[in-house]
């Protein structure tokens, strides 16, 4: 970091150099970031988003919409009376937000969405991963793991969220080509650590020959191997989830405990989200694709 | 007086019978349709997952019987396991750690008691207001990212076993007993009703109301950061989200248990059954793969037949 301050300074000085037969000062463009929740998925695209922001100078508020799209909106309206120069949003409803994004462009305000998106309104840019390719991607290989046949343990999100529909939507889509892979149980960990750790250890009572388990994201998925390994069964339990690549997640991973972990990637989500506005600011144009990272424990490479 | 003797927790504990049967009914019944709910390992994983619960329904017994309300007591839970995580980070050994925590914890329960009694905002706001600041707080000392814990002792509050029996189990009953002994024998657990019975007697009686019903808070914000060391200690990670949204499940749990919303009437023993009612019905959908869809379903159904035996209870005593 401080090795680049002087070339920065340089840079900063030729910048402001060019610029000064335009009398323009350099640009310094404001972003306001408006994540659904705080939950450590969202944390990771703030600081992809808030780590990309500060390699381009671009000054980023974040806000924190709590779940709730009254809040949210009332969110986008002040960053729109601030005159931010973008606005990336992580809706916390397809349909609530739908009135603020056409707020922001009848301000002229360009948007892009983040993980999620509004249904209505125009957006320069969506950057998401697919969520019905992961859930497709996570259970074709307990399939195949399992050679189409066993008990399967289907760990839901939170009830009704579009991640949870699409992921899910996406594993029956496999499984429904594996007649004799059995869907012993299909429960909420609500997405959160201790909802998969107590729903895990109530389905492993009930189904003494669970062969395993199906986690939609990384913080069930270790709630689901703490329960495993308190009741003496990890071993004979293949898990896969769709992980966010974090940390605590990729441990389990390299370990052998999850056998595999379609990542995600919120921080690369966030980074890009920041680097496609700025270049639409600078240039007018935005195209980039997040791609999903499969993620193998030792030996489960296929 | 006949009013204040009918109030009395002994009498109470007889009249809350009806609440035991209702469990007892629940227990059995699943017993016959759900596989696998008679073993010691189903019964711990109903005690493991009520302990928490019962700890929270605990905060809220107590503010009910001063005819207050505690929504904040999530959001405490939550605080606490990050400042317990935090300090343990910093390189304090885990007991100091702990013991600070449920202090911040206490100290957070007399704030909200002394603005509410000294300064008169209204339980249910200036509450409010602490789940809204108690969350904010997490986020900002977790900076949103599930922190580790790697004190083996620490952990072991909530993964270990003593005598074969979890040590959540162990702490919250013993919480149990001190909250039983304290309500049933001792001259302010008596207060606490008289206040809720009436609070203009109680302090024309020489009750000091502010300072007991302030105390009530204190207790509630601890009992809510021991189940936060609870939460934390089981996952061996303190949760940005921890705790949240924990209140209306301990509210639910003692609602079922017949503790009045308005003061001077409930029971230890009510608050526990309700909240071993709740864990059971969770374990037991579960246990049944009954589609999560349902599981709020069953739980406002639950509440709204306890309260309406209550009401029967109370009307067949009159």
């Amino acid at each position: 970091m401080k090795a680049k301050k002087p070339a920065t300074l340089i840079l900063a000085a030729l910048g402001s150099l060019a610029l000064l037969g335009s009398t323009t000062a350099a640009p310094q463009y404001t972003f306001g970031l408006l994540l659904s929740a705080m939950t450590p998925y969202f944390a990771t695209i703030k600081s992809g988003a808030e780590s990309e922001a500060k390699k381009l100078g671009v000054q980023l508020l974040v806000e924190n919409g709590n779940n709730d799209s009254a809040t949210q909106s009332n969110q986008v309206d002040t960053l729109i009376a601030r005159k931010v120069n973008l606005l990336l949003i992580n809706p916390t409803d397809a349909k609530a937000l739908i009135p603020a994004v056409e707020k922001a462009n009848a301000a002229h305000i360009p948007v892009v969405f983040i993980d999620r998106k509004a249904d209505g309104g125009h957006a320069i840019a969506y950057f998401a991963s697919d969520n019905t390719q992961a859930g497709a991607q996570a259970c074709q290989f307990l399939a195949n793991h399992l050679h189409g046949k066993g008990n399967l343990f289907m760990l839901l999100g939170i009830s009704g969220a579009s991640a949870t529909n699409e992921r899910s939507a996406g594993c029956d889509s496999v499984l429904q080509h594996y007649p004799n892979i059995h869907v012993v149980a299909r429960q909420s960990g609500h997405f959160s650590r201790r909802g998969g750790l107590t729903v895990m250890r109530d389905v492993l009572i009930a189904h003494p020959n669970l062969d395993a388990v199906y986690a939609e994201n990384g913080q069930m998925a270790i709630g689901a191997v703490r329960a495993a390994e308190a009741a003496g069964r990890l071993k004979n339990l293949t898990i896969a989830m769709i992980g966010s690549g974090s940390a605590g997640e990729t441990q389990l991973v390299k370990e052998g405990k999850i056998a595999l972990s379609v990542a995600q990637q919120p921080a690369v989500m966030g980074a890009l989200g920041v680097e496609a506005g700025y270049n639409y600011l600078n240039t007018g144009t935005v195209f980039v694709p997040v791609p999903l990272h499969m993620d193998y424990a030792p030996g489960q490479r296929p | 007086m006949p009013n204040e003797l009918r109030h009395h927790p002994i009498l109470q504990a007889i009249v809350d019978q009806g609440v035991l049967i209702a469990f007892v009914l629940l227990v059995v019944f699943l017993a016959f349709v759900a596989p696998h709910f008679v073993s010691t390992a189903n019964a711990f994983s109903i005690l493991i997952d009520a302990a928490p619960l019962v700890l929270l329904a605990l905060c809220e017994l107590v503010v009910m019987l001063v005819a207050g309300i505690d929504l904040a007591v999530g959001a405490i839970a939550g605080f606490t396991g990050a400042i317990a995580a935090t300090m343990m980070l910093q390189g304090f050994p885990w007991p100091i750690a702990t013991l600070l925590a449920l202090l911040a914890a206490m100290l957070a329960g007399t704030l909200q008691g002394v603005i509410i009694n000294y300064l008169r905002v209204t339980d249910f706001i200036t509450t409010l207001a602490g789940l809204s600041i108690f969350s904010s707080l997490t986020l900002i000392i977790t900076d949103g990212e599930p922190m580790n814990i790697n004190a083996n002792g620490f952990n072991a509050l909530g993964e270990g076993h003593l005598l074969g029996v979890p040590t959540q189990i162990w702490i919250a009953a013993f919480i149990v007993l001190v909250v039983a002994l304290w309500l049933g024998l001792t001259a302010s657990g008596m207060h606490l009703y008289a206040i809720g019975g009436n609070r203009v007697a109680a302090y024309r009686a020489g009750i000091r109301v502010r300072r007991l019903r302030s105390f009530a808070y204190a207790f509630s914000g601890l009992s809510a950061g021991i189940a936060g060391v609870i939460l934390a200690a089981q996952l061996a990670t303190a949760d940005p989200n921890a705790g949240r949204g924990q209140e209306l499940p301990a509210i639910a749990a003692v609602v079922i248990g017949g503790v009045s919303l308005f003061g001077g009437r409930g029971s230890v023993w009510g608050a526990v059954l309700g909240a071993l009612i709740l864990s059971t019905i969770l374990d037991g959908l579960v246990l049944l793969n009954i589609s999560p869809f349902f599981t709020e379903l069953v739980e406002g159904v639950v509440i709204l037949l306890a309260v309406m035996m209550g009401h029967l209870r109370k009307r067949s005593s009159n």
